[in-house]
């Protein structure tokens, strides 16, 4: 009874209720509602309260809400000229889009052209494979030593047996 | 990293650590890690209101972002983000206030009586969607008929599972004014619902 007088027992049993009173208010306040069939009412009603609450937040359904939030914070951002870093790529890209893709267009339109000009105005070189030993090889060192018009099978096996830098003929 | 910090579960420091340096995936962490706690005080404390809450969170996380730069680390990262979210509800339930959505006591008796009148399945799958939306309103209803100090006791200890410690250091006010704060809440709102205990296994 001393429990009684000496507490707000509308605090004491809501604490109680959650878990919150020391072991010795605990065991006083059991002993009282022991006692006092009304106040055991009254705990019951504050537990159906409780159950309320508890059963309407387990309800509460999940969801997700980054994708609104990425949303505000790109616009936000834009507005400030300030992007988290790989943010300002998936914003700016888009943008440029619209123009970027019709200037890409243009450009390797120009460059194939000219490409083609270029190919189709210089003389075409085509190589032999590096196997072969065939004069024309020669003809390939000739254009090195600027003498390619003057080739002929003469000049060609004169040059083979020339004798090289330092060499002597036998 | 942190002493004692997990590889796939960085701490909150770190996470804001690396959004500071730009880097929006790691608030995307943050805001995945807290985003249901947040809305359920969101939703408790706008009361009937709750259908703006949705929007009203996303709001509070983007301006959380903007505002990481001011965060210290004086508190934990979902106080400091629970108090920007509670000045926001202030802000809309002043502003809702002009605009009173109807009779709260007429909310009230009609979700009470909806509750009394519905089948009393377990909460759980295969509840009537009636029902459900009937404890929401009445939940939603107490809620708003309360002062807004003890609504957010209320919200903090029923909808969040706080000790009463805890929502001491959130509000910033001692463990017995949360005590006294929530029985007089309580109290408040077993006075109202008293019609109904004698049906309890109605709620």
């Amino acid at each position: 009874m001393r429990f009684f007088r000496r507490k707000n027992w509308e605090e004491e049993l809501s604490a109680y209720l959650d878990g919150e009173l020391s072991e010795a208010d605990r065991g006083e306040l059991e002993a009282l509602l022991r006692e006092r069939p009304e106040l055991r009412v009254r705990l019951e009603e504050l537990r159906g309260l409780k159950s309320l609450f508890s059963t309407a937040a387990r309800e509460q359904s999940p969801l997700d809400l980054w994708p609104g939030v990425r949303a505000k914070i790109l616009a936000k951002s834009k507005g400030r000229g300030v992007l988290p870093v790989r943010e300002s790529l998936l914003v700016l890209l888009p943008q440029l889009g619209g123009r970027l893709v019709p200037a890409l267009c243009a450009l390797v339109l120009v460059v194939s052209v000219a490409l083609l000009a270029f190919h189709s105005a210089a003389p075409r070189q085509e190589l032999p494979p590096l196997a072969s030993a065939s004069p024309l090889s020669l003809s390939e060192e000739e254009i090195f030593l600027g003498g390619a018009e003057e080739t002929s099978p003469e000049s060609i096996l004169q040059f083979i047996m020339a004798p090289g830098p330092g060499e002597e003929l036998p | 990293m942190g002493a004692g910090e997990d590889v796939h579960e960085p701490s909150d420091s770190r996470l804001v650590e690396r959004s500071l340096s730009g880097e929006l995936g790691a608030f995307e962490v943050l805001v995945r890690r807290y985003q249901g706690r947040l809305l359920g005080a969101v939703r408790g404390m706008l009361g009937l209101h709750a259908e703006g809450a949705e929007d009203l969170t996303q709001e509070v996380l983007a301006k959380a972002y903007f505002s990481l730069p001011g965060f210290r680390g004086e508190s934990s990262f979902y106080t400091w983000l629970y108090r920007i979210a509670m000045n926001r509800c202030k802000d809309e339930l002043r502003r809702m206030a002009r605009h009173p959505t109807g009779s709260l006591e007429e909310v009230f008796e009609r979700s009470a009586e909806a509750l009394r009148e519905l089948p009393a399945d377990e909460p759980a799958e295969g509840e009537p969607e009636e029902r459900v939306e009937a404890r929401r309103e009445l939940v939603g209803a107490a809620l708003e008929s309360l002062p807004h100090g003890q609504r957010e006791v209320l919200v903090l200890k029923e909808m969040e599972g706080m000790s009463y410690e805890e929502i001491a250091g959130i509000l910033r006010c001692s463990v017995g004014t949360v005590k006294s704060r929530l029985a007089r809440a309580r109290s408040r709102l077993r006075e109202r619902f008293a019609p109904y205990f004698e049906r309890k296994e109605g709620f």
